[in-house]
């Protein structure tokens, strides 16, 4: 079974921001994001969402030798009832200092990814991204 | 009852795992090098087997006081890799503390979103969009 990849402005902004400072890594990152098409089972479960299955990646950028635990940390929302992956955000490990900075990054992602859907703005297909 | 003695348990097994870091700080600086080995290795031993029992914990029941404990061990886990720079003897330990302390910090990340109920309500009105 194939999951359809929701991708919205908000993460096609971020990472295309990414992509300024680690453009090397383009090919290597979508091709990573692409291969949970048939398998959003990878990375780590967030404990304690209940039935809500979000998930953590780990991605290494080997072009500049960064090591999955250096690379980038890429968070997405796995809908299995509607059979759809929604990319939440992506960023490099260190980028935020404290834990509540991701926090709010996400919570500003997330409030901006649900505008996104309901206004019908979001893309099925993550390589028009 | 069974349940609260477990709990207790639980609490005060991460507490000593906490102090651990105290004590091997300490340690650093009187300069007992075998001591020290002794400790980190205890530490790193202990390491993944303490995260998974949070992590359960934390699936279990929202509890601020595990996200305070996970942030001092993550922490802890910073100030021993700054010290493996400046003890030459804790240079083998060096990559060890480090990815430690990586993965604590990623996991300290979780505990502060998955604790969230804003974003808790956000992700589930996203879902409902879909």
């Amino acid at each position: 079974m194939r999951y359809k990849i929701l991708c919205c402005p908000t993460f096609k902004s971020e990472f295309e921001r990414l992509l300024d400072s680690y453009s090397r890594s383009e090919k290597s990152i979508r091709s990573m994001i692409f291969s949970l098409q048939t398998n959003p089972n990878r990375g780590n479960v967030y404990p304690g969402f209940g039935t809500l299955t979000v998930r953590k990646l780990r991605i290494p950028l080997p072009e500049y030798r960064l090591s999955s635990s250096k690379g980038l940390r890429f968070i997405f929302l796995v809908s299995q009832e509607k059979n759809c992956l929604v990319l939440i955000s992506i960023y490099k490990k260190g980028l935020f200092k404290k834990e509540h900075q991701v926090k709010k990054h996400i919570k500003n992602n997330l409030e901006s990814i649900l505008n996104e859907i309901e206004s019908n703005q979001c893309t099925h297909i993550f390589d028009n991204c | 009852m069974a349940y609260l003695n477990a709990a207790m348990l639980e609490h005060s097994t991460i507490k000593s795992y906490v102090r651990d870091f105290k004590i091997a700080e300490m340690i650093a600086a009187s300069g007992r090098i075998l001591i020290l080995y002794i400790m980190l290795i205890s530490i790193l031993y202990k390491n993944k087997k303490m995260m998974n029992r949070l992590k359960s914990s934390l699936e279990e029941n929202e509890n601020t006081h595990l996200i305070e404990d996970i942030s001092k061990i993550r922490d802890g886990f910073v100030k021993l890799y700054e010290l493996s720079h400046q003890i030459r003897f804790l240079i083998p330990f060096s990559r060890l503390l480090e990815n430690a302390a990586i993965d604590w910090d990623d996991f300290a990340e979780d505990c502060v979103i998955v604790s969230d109920t804003e974003i808790k309500n956000l992700l589930t009105r996203v879902n409902n969009a879909l």
